[in-house]
């Protein structure tokens, strides 16, 4: 940095000395001098005090050398001449040392703020990270225990074994691997999203092409309670595949986890010349109207969650998603009851950068 | 279509780093009726090969040292039975590059028994030309005719026309396997349709309103992101 602005006083320097020459026989010696200070004035906020102080010394030898007579020497006859010479010399110094202070504090006061700003963001860093840790080991220590519960009492040999039991046994099992299995997903799609490493590869899909990739991650008994209608004529839309294969995942698992176990979901799209919209509906106790913009905060877990599971995450996740790819999602209450997810898609699938 | 063990029982070779996934599709194939034979890194599985030469790999993209991309493309040296490689989940540029490389098809870590004992049997069958000179074949309630050019729903018979009957056709013979939209564009239209994908989405679409029982869900038909499309028999 500093050397760069060693080499900007002199190129400047020498530059004006050259402009300058060409209109020596229209000024008087002595007006040199005022046409010089500028150039110190402008190293010194550019580059600081040294450089500063460097382009004042090269001018007052610049000016002496070309425009004092005699002509081409160092030497000075008129002592008029001294004078200005040692005026210039000082006032170039200090105005090269005062403003070049001044920058530098402009400098310093404004990397205070950044780091200021830095330290802001890592706390806030700092507190999602306990926040997400806390939620992550609940997450996956919940399935670990019931997981370790299960095939140690498989294993104990005080029953004599009984097929159609572990039948049973085996199945939850592999329903809490499967629980496992999403927490995990999501923590990981969460930081890849976070650190903008998930860019969305765009292609033309049908939406029931996700959907279908979405009801195949349910069980046997949850798909029983979706139901799906959407129109014959729906145009395709331009988005990522498995990014919008998520944002199903999220949405019928919200539906299905927060209303009863028997209780249907539904999903249905729409078009107008210039969205698709579609949406999931379920018939639990909906979503409060002073929540509804809350639940697409990370962690946030609705008041009347209790303990279903969940990390929260899932809607975070799904709205970063959506805004990737230029849409809108918000929360409407379904009737006669329940909470409506519904999310618009631009037809011609403009995405955010 | 059989499900059992094959007559021969068919050699497998693992390549995976991990103890316990070595010792999952041990077991889960072994007790098929498999012959495995398991190594742990790049290097031992290329000499397990030329030792074996195996009817099938199995191979972890993930492998330290030598990476499973790397083993796959020297295979491909001189090996043409299938490959199959286990990628994880949100490493869709792996799993294309695998395909790139020469492997035949991929699943998707953390999978079911079910799930890598299909796209084991797919592959082997499609190796041993079973598949593609099949005249009849079924997918869950659909009978395709391949010799007659028909499809069936039970009794109900499905207009199809020429290109959706072919599309369904090559997938069919490739049932439960990946099969790139460039293979089917190449397969049905010629080397330089290879890129034009667009149009091939379209005949999906319309295949898939007739050939699926809810066709706005898909069962059978299954796009694969990215890469192509597989049929799934249920």
């Amino acid at each position: 940095m500093e050397r760069h602005g060693y080499a900007l006083a002199v190129a400047a320097v020498a530059v004006a000395t050259a402009l300058f020459y060409l209109g020596r026989p229209h000024f008087a010696k002595g007006q040199w001098g005022l046409l010089y200070l500028p150039i110190v004035l402008v190293i010194a906020a550019l580059s600081g005090v040294r450089p500063a102080l460097l382009a004042a010394l090269l001018c007052f030898l610049a000016w002496n050398y070309v425009f004092i007579p005699p002509y081409g020497t160092f030497i000075v006859h008129d002592p008029k001449d001294w004078l200005m010479l040692a005026v210039f010399l000082v006032v170039g110094l200090l105005m090269g040392w005062q403003t070049g202070r001044l920058r530098q504090r402009e400098a310093e006061a404004l990397a205070l703020q950044s780091v200021a700003v830095q330290a802001d963001a890592l706390r806030e860093a700092d507190r999602m990270k306990s926040t997400l840790v806390s939620a992550v080991s609940h997450e996956l220590r919940t399935p670990l225990a019931s997981l370790t519960a299960t095939i140690t009492s498989l294993l104990e040999d005080d029953l004599p074994w009984d097929e159609a039991r572990a039948r049973q046994e085996l199945a939850a099992i592999r329903e809490d691997l499967s629980r496992l299995g999403t927490s995990i997903g999501s923590l990981l799609d969460l930081s890849r999203l976070e650190a903008s490493e998930w860019r969305p590869r765009l292609e033309q899909y049908e939406l029931g092409e996700i959907l279908g990739t979405a009801l195949s991650h349910l069980t046997p008994g949850q798909r029983g309670r979706v139901s799906v209608s959407l129109p014959d004529d729906l145009p395709l839309v331009r988005l990522d595949f498995d990014q919008w294969v998520r944002v199903f995942d999220h949405l019928l698992g919200n539906a299905l986890l927060y209303s009863g176990p028997e209780s249907p979901v539904r999903v249905g799209a729409g078009f107008t010349p210039d969205e698709v919209r579609l949406w999931v509906e379920d018939e639990g106790p909906g979503i409060p109207p002073e929540e509804r913009d809350l639940v697409f905060g990370k962690f946030y877990r609705g008041k009347a969650a209790g303990l279903a599971a969940g990390t929260g995450i899932g809607l975070a996740i799904t709205s970063e998603i959506v805004r990737f790819h230029g849409g809108r999602i918000w929360v409407e209450e379904a009737s006669p009851r329940g909470a409506r997810l519904v999310i618009t898609l631009p037809r011609e699938g403009e995405t955010e950068a | 279509m059989s499900t059992g063990a094959p007559e021969k029982p068919a050699l497998i070779l693992v390549i995976d780093d991990e103890a316990q996934i070595r010792r999952a599709l041990n077991s889960i194939l072994g007790t098929r009726g498999y012959r495995v034979v398991s190594a742990q890194d790049g290097p031992q599985g290329l000499d397990l090969a030329v030792e074996h030469s195996p009817d099938l790999v199995v191979l972890d993209m993930a492998l330290p040292g030598m990476s499973g991309l790397e083993v796959c493309r020297e295979l491909r040296n001189w090996y043409h039975a299938p490959i199959l490689v286990l990628s994880v989940r949100g490493a869709d540029a792996d799993k294309i590059a695998a395909l790139d490389a020469g492997a035949d098809d991929y699943v998707t870590k953390p999978f079911s028994a079910g799930e890598l004992l299909a796209r084991v049997r797919a592959l082997l069958r499609r190796a041993s030309g079973q598949a593609a000179a099949a005249p009849v074949i079924q997918v869950g309630d659909l009978e395709i005719n391949i010799a007659q050019r028909r499809v069936r729903r039970g009794e109900q018979e499905i207009e199809l026309t020429r290109t959706e009957f072919d599309i369904l056709a090559y997938l069919a013979q490739n049932a439960d396997t990946v099969v790139t939209s460039p293979m089917i564009l190449e397969h049905i239209w010629g080397e330089e349709y290879r890129e034009d994908t667009q149009t091939l989405r379209v005949h999906v679409s319309h295949l898939r309103r007739k050939i699926e029982p809810h066709p706005s869900v898909p069962r059978y038909l299954l796009t694969e992101p990215g890469v192509g499309y597989r049929l799934t028999i249920p």
